[in-house]
């Protein structure tokens, strides 16, 4: 289980990095701290990084 | 059931006739009276419009770099091009030296007088509704905006507007006892605050009990208030005692409450605080909140966390919004922990003589000892303790009776003189760990002590070099230089 996920907003294109919960909780989405566009992690718009 | 009338013996809520209190209360307008009065210095006000998103991280920036601690007071702070109605307060708790005048005591030993006087819990006083400043102002309904208020939207990769200096108080169903902590709060709408509830807090515990049984958990946030109230509700206290007690302790004061507006009559809140918001975190509901830069100076990730349905707002006429500048300079955390690790190892070296949490550490994962060390192992043994003394602790040291631990320069050097890694390093892996240490793994990380203390006597060390006393006191510099010599000679930090 990584400790960070790395992804970009859909939207607005900037990164930022949210918790791994997003990746198993099937009902949560991310809400990007730039513009506030809410998406899923696999709707990234870069392929998403992980830190350990 | 009554959650008021279940409170223990200590922390019984007692009318304020009935306690004879007729003092003024301390709160955050008598802070700053005095302060404006003593320390006129201390306090800036910026008059000039300055917004709130990064400009006042900015500012406050600014003066740490200038090593320069004062509170901030912005009257006219601007929030999408919106000027607010209320002034914003912050850095008040970034100065150790305001806070030993406060508590009258000198710096070294701040930590172990809050520690002592969280432990004089005051009785805790109910008011009525028309004697609580705080309901000088009361909004529910649609008259709610969280949004109205001043908070920063501190730094790059933060979603907007946080609380920082917000209290969360909940009730224990079990105890009926009040549980405060501060907690982060984005201010995400007019009525909703989504709120990052610390996994290894008891507030964390008793929402997730209430959870389990799906309620709903009753939940106030309550902004403004003395800074030893600050101190006080934020210093460790088990579950089976009440934090506004505590604060009472660190005020010499009974704190006064009085009942909520929208959350029912046994549920109080602090009478004298500048702000209360009142809501409910919805049972098995959450939504995105972060990423938020945290007291490590790193942006913490963006989590999945429950939110706030804001049920009523009150406040003072003229509310001052108390903001604490996390990732920058501010002695709560800190001053807690030495308090804390002082109690805890002092069982285990009685001839421990000080304890350290520098701002280097980010006021939590790094903590400096003075021993007298009368026999070998008592510096390990040291170690031991503190780092086992709270989990965000990461790092310990321990030093011998002669370095000034408060004097990084003299604890590097002692570390240069008196460390060797092979024989004096302490290595815990895969412990309990901070969680908002960027590089740990989740919640385990190692800890690691550094045993910087010379062999107990009677065996031999080096002397440190020193000049007799008496010549070092009577040589002054500038009767061999001349004044305006030496004032010309260039300050350099590296020496």
């Amino acid at each position: 289980m990584p400790r960070i996920v790395y992804l970009a907003c859909p939207g607005c294109k900037r990164e930022f990095y949210v918790g791994p919960e997003f990746l198993t909780i099937k009902e949560s989405y991310c809400c990007c701290p730039y513009c506030h566009a809410e998406f899923r992690p696999e709707e990234s718009s870069v392929p998403l990084r992980f830190e350990e | 059931m009554d959650l008021a009338s279940r409170v223990t013996p200590a922390t019984e809520p007692r009318s304020e006739a009935a306690n004879g209190a007729a003092a003024r209360p301390h709160d955050l307008r008598t802070f700053l009276e005095r302060w404006e009065r003593e320390h006129p210095e201390e306090i800036v006000h910026v008059e000039k419009p300055i917004d709130a998103r990064f400009e006042v991280t900015a500012l406050i920036t600014k003066l740490e770099r200038q090593q320069k601690f004062p509170v901030v007071i912005c009257h006219h702070v601007v929030s999408q091009g919106r000027r607010l109605e209320y002034p914003l307060v912050t850095f008040m708790m970034s100065s150790r030296q305001r806070l030993a005048e406060l508590l009258e005591v000198p710096i070294d030993l701040l930590g172990r007088e809050v520690y002592q006087r969280r432990n004089d819990r005051q009785p805790l006083v109910v008011v009525d509704r028309a004697a609580a400043p705080v309901k000088e102002v009361v909004r529910t309904g649609a008259d709610v905006d969280v949004t109205a208020f001043p908070a920063p939207h501190h730094h790059e990769m933060d979603p907007g507007p946080y609380i920082t200096a917000g209290f969360l108080t909940l009730y224990n169903p079990e105890t009926g006892l009040d549980n405060s902590a501060l907690h982060r709060g984005w201010l995400k709408g007019p009525d909703e605050i989504r709120v990052y509830m610390t996994a290894s807090t008891d507030n964390n515990r008793i929402w997730l009990e209430n959870e389990r049984r799906n309620e709903d958990t009753r939940v106030a946030y309550w902004i403004g208030h003395h800074p030893l109230a600050v101190l006080g509700c934020e210093s460790r206290v088990p579950v089976t005692e009440s934090h506004l007690a505590a604060a009472g302790g660190l005020l010499r004061q009974p704190l006064r409450l009085v009942p909520s507006e929208t959350l029912g009559d046994d549920f109080l809140v602090p009478a004298d605080a500048e702000v209360v918001i009142e809501g409910i975190i919805p049972a098995h509901e959450r939504r995105p909140e972060g990423p938020f830069g945290e007291y490590p100076r790193y942006s913490g990730p963006q989590r999945w966390n429950p939110y706030i349905r804001v049920t009523a707002v009150t406040h003072r006429r003229d509310a001052y919004w108390h903001d604490l500048m996390v990732g920058h300079s501010h002695w709560v955390g800190s001053l807690n922990h030495e308090g804390h690790v002082y109690e805890v190892v002092k069982r285990v070296v009685p001839t421990l003589r000080q304890v350290y949490v520098p701002m280097s550490g980010t006021g939590h994962f790094h903590v400096y000892l003075r021993i007298e060390k009368n026999y070998d192992g008592l510096g390990k043994s040291a170690l031991v303790a503190a780092l086992g003394a709270d989990p965000r602790i990461k790092h310990a040291w321990v030093f011998d009776e002669d370095v000034d631990i408060m004097d990084e320069q003299e604890v590097l050097r002692a570390m240069a003189t008196r460390f060797q890694g092979d024989r004096d390093l302490i290595v815990i892996s895969q412990a309990v760990g901070p969680i908002l240490d960027p590089s740990a793994s989740g919640i385990t990380g190692a800890k690691v002590g550094f045993d910087c203390t010379r062999p107990a006597p009677p065996t031999p060390f080096s002397h440190r070099l020193s000049v007799p006393a008496d010549v070092l006191a009577r040589i002054d510099p500038e009767e061999y230089i001349g004044r305006a010599k030496l004032a010309a000679i260039p300050h350099e930090p590296w020496g």
